[in-house]
């Protein structure tokens, strides 16, 4: 059968073996398929999303357990009914513990409490049909692989995360307009104390909208919860450079006129507004999108940062889901890890075919030379001689490598 | 409002999320019975953390076993609110053998005939309980693709009917419904070529649950099967011959 991550550029063949079937290790694990590029395609793939068992719950150390299929979703629902919630939650919380342990996923919180990695306990992972636990204090060069590993360790059995005590679910909103990069760094500094912040930016009129947050009890009072599913398969792709133009001046001038202050959001829409219409990858048409995503490091974040966007503006691509944010300096545990400290950006551009790929090329070089990376679960381009030099740990994630599982990302990066 | 469910086959996908869905309804205390026990203890778990006040005991049972079989009736003298049938597996005709022809009959046919027999003499006896049996789409008209697993669901469709007839002119105070859940993506289907077609198995369970609630006869999970199931039997034999399903 026909597999597709979540850009959708490229379909890809696989067979998809069952639980009982051949436990040879030669097949991927994938999880809810929420990277973008090749990263979860093979010749041979276990879909995992029905291993969503929780195994275990500790309300006096603080933690949960479960299998590694369980999605953020129906293990967050799970901990608030105990009056605990997760520390590191990404933009959509439809990925599975899996997933989110492979690609060590950030969150708004990155700056307070580093990525998903950093809050885990210990895993369980099958190597060759055996079974081997790590964590920081055992097998801690086997947890630093698996962390960010991509699937190319083993299968993921089981997690334990930590979870944090508290009754405040929601969240108190303040946005501010900005239109210089300065303003953007000044408000980083200025609300490094909120647990969490974020920036939406428009390239092209290098403005953004600073958005910033802190966990409250008050209740919202009815929330509505939608389920829609976008109904479309449709060839073109709605975003381009009209509607593009067009959402950012209202976005834009609707917190110009009247930002948030102190607003009352649900945790959902906070940090999963997206997850609101499911399958919303379809708007961008059957010929798919990339995602760009890099991190600059701290001391060139804001040349590296402006030089991206001039090549962008240059390029009259890219479309309104662009977003800004700041690193902390807490250090990610994965050899393969994405986060650093300083700046990172993301920004979704129709798949448009050689224009789109050239470009993407071109930003892979800027963010190259200023000792940047790119984040393999949004990459579908990057070669191997820039993947080898932006994550220099490599070499010891080599040394727990299975080498039988082969996806169409390890084959690119030759890992 | 509390609810004592008894479920076999309770570590398919769609019987334990179906308990999942229970546990949100009601404050439940379940009865899993299963073949592997170390499934049945996961299982446990997963239902305990979900739903702090429910209640879940778990029995091993080897459903090819006779002797397996009579032994769990000495533990139906507490009478439950609703009795859940859900295991069984699936054969392809694609590369079926007699090997797998027999054992996947004495599975779905057999021991599960078995099982209803067992059930329904003690609900009988205490006059009270709601019986779900699970059948399936496939079981509903005999098609090329899969007709020896539809027949063994065809089977089981003439004994829900035979008990709905057997209640009716009795006048017992028990019920019977049949679930035909339409493809939906399990642990039995997930290595199929269209699976990622299939339905979700949460949503699957959710409604077979409202139906179990409302004590429909008929269920189809997803709705929309039961209107296609209609046409697909309604369909002439020249029309219907000439269609690869």
């Amino acid at each position: 059968m026909f597999i597709s991550s979540w850009g959708r550029v490229t379909h890809h063949k696989t067979a998809i073996i069952s639980d009982e079937e051949n436990k040879s290790h030669s097949y991927l694990t994938v999880g809810n398929l929420r990277s973008y590029g090749d990263q979860p395609y093979s010749s041979k793939t276990k879909q995992n999303l029905l291993n969503n068992k929780i195994i275990a719950f500790n309300d006096v150390g603080g933690w949960i357990e479960a299998e590694s299929g369980a999605l953020l979703q129906d293990i967050r629902s799970v901990v608030i009914s105990y009056g605990f919630d997760l520390i590191v939650v990404p933009g959509t919380s439809l990925v599975t513990i899996g997933g989110a342990i492979s690609n060590d996923i950030h969150g708004k919180s990155h700056h307070i409490h580093g990525s998903f990695g950093n809050t885990l306990i210990s895993i369980k992972v099958s190597i060759d049909n055996k079974i081997k636990t790590c964590s920081p204090v055992r097998n801690a060069g086997l947890f630093k692989a698996v962390i960010a590993g991509m699937g190319l360790i083993g299968e993921i059995i089981s997690a334990k995360i930590k979870v944090t005590k508290t009754n405040k679910l929601n969240y108190e909103v303040d946005s501010f307009t900005f239109n210089k990069i300065d303003d953007f760094y000044r408000l980083a500094k200025k609300s490094y104390d909120y647990s969490d912040s974020v920036a939406w930016f428009d390239c092209k009129k290098s403005r953004g909208i600073f958005f910033r947050g802190k966990r409250t009890d008050r209740q919202i009072k009815s929330s509505l919860k939608s389920n829609f599913s976008y109904p479309f398969n449709q060839k073109f792709s709605l975003i381009n450079s009209l509607t593009t133009a067009l959402f950012n001046r209202l976005y834009y001038f609707r917190h110009f006129f009247f930002p948030a202050n102190k607003k009352l959001l649900s945790h959902e829409s906070f940090h999963h507004p997206l997850d609101k219409i499911l399958g919303w990858n379809k708007v961008y048409g059957s010929k798919g999108f990339y995602q760009f995503q890099c991190v600059i490091p701290e001391a060139y974040e804001k040349e590296g940062i402006e030089s991206i966007m001039a090549a962008i503006r240059k390029s009259k691509q890219g479309s309104f889901l662009s977003v800004l944010k700041k690193f902390g300096p807490i250090k990610s545990l994965g050899y393969l890890s994405f986060p650093l400290c300083g700046t990172t950006l993301a920004i979704d551009f129709p798949n448009l075919g050689i224009k789109t790929t050239r470009l993407m090329d071109e930003l892979y070089l800027i963010v190259q030379g200023y000792n940047g990376r790119i984040y393999p679960a949004k990459d579908a381009l990057m070669s191997e001689r820039q993947f080898k030099i932006s994550f220099p740990n490599f070499k010891k994630f080599m040394r727990y490598r299975t080498k039988n599982i082969i996806s169409e990302m390890s084959k690119r990066y030759n890992i | 409002m509390k609810k004592k469910i008894l479920i076999i086959g309770a570590t398919s996908t769609i019987a334990h999320e179906c308990a999942r869905s229970f546990t949100s309804k009601y404050q439940c205390s379940f009865t899993l019975i299963a073949r592997n026990q170390s499934e049945l203890d996961k299982n446990k778990s997963d239902l305990l953390i979900r739903s702090k006040n429910a209640n879940v005991k778990t029995i091993p049972l080897n459903s090819f076993d006779l002797r397996s079989i009579k032994s769990l009736n000495s533990k139906l003298t507490n009478p439950y609110d609703i009795y859940i049938l859900a295991h069984g597996i699936l054969i392809e005709n694609d590369n079926l053998t007699m090997d797998k022809l027999s054992e996947a009959n004495e599975l779905n046919i057999n021991s599960y005939a078995n099982l209803i027999f067992l059930i329904y003499e003690s609900m009988k006896k205490i006059n009270k309980g709601h019986l779900v049996l699970f059948g399936s789409v496939a079981g509903d008209r005999g098609r090329q693709s899969n007709f020896w697993y539809g027949a063994s669901k065809g089977y089981i469709h003439k004994v829900f009917q035979g008990i709905e007839h057997d209640i009716a002119i009795h006048n017992r105070n028990l019920n019977v419904s049949i679930v035909k859940p339409g493809p939906t993506l399990t642990k039995m289907t997930m290595h199929l070529s269209n699976a990622y077609k299939f339905s979700k198995v949460s949503d699957v369970a959710k409604e077979i649950v409202k139906e179990i609630d409302l004590k429909k006869r008929v269920i189809y999970s997803p709705g929309r099967w039961r209107w296609i199931m209609l046409i697909i039997i309604l369909l002439p034999r020249f029309i219907f011959n000439k269609l690869k399903i």
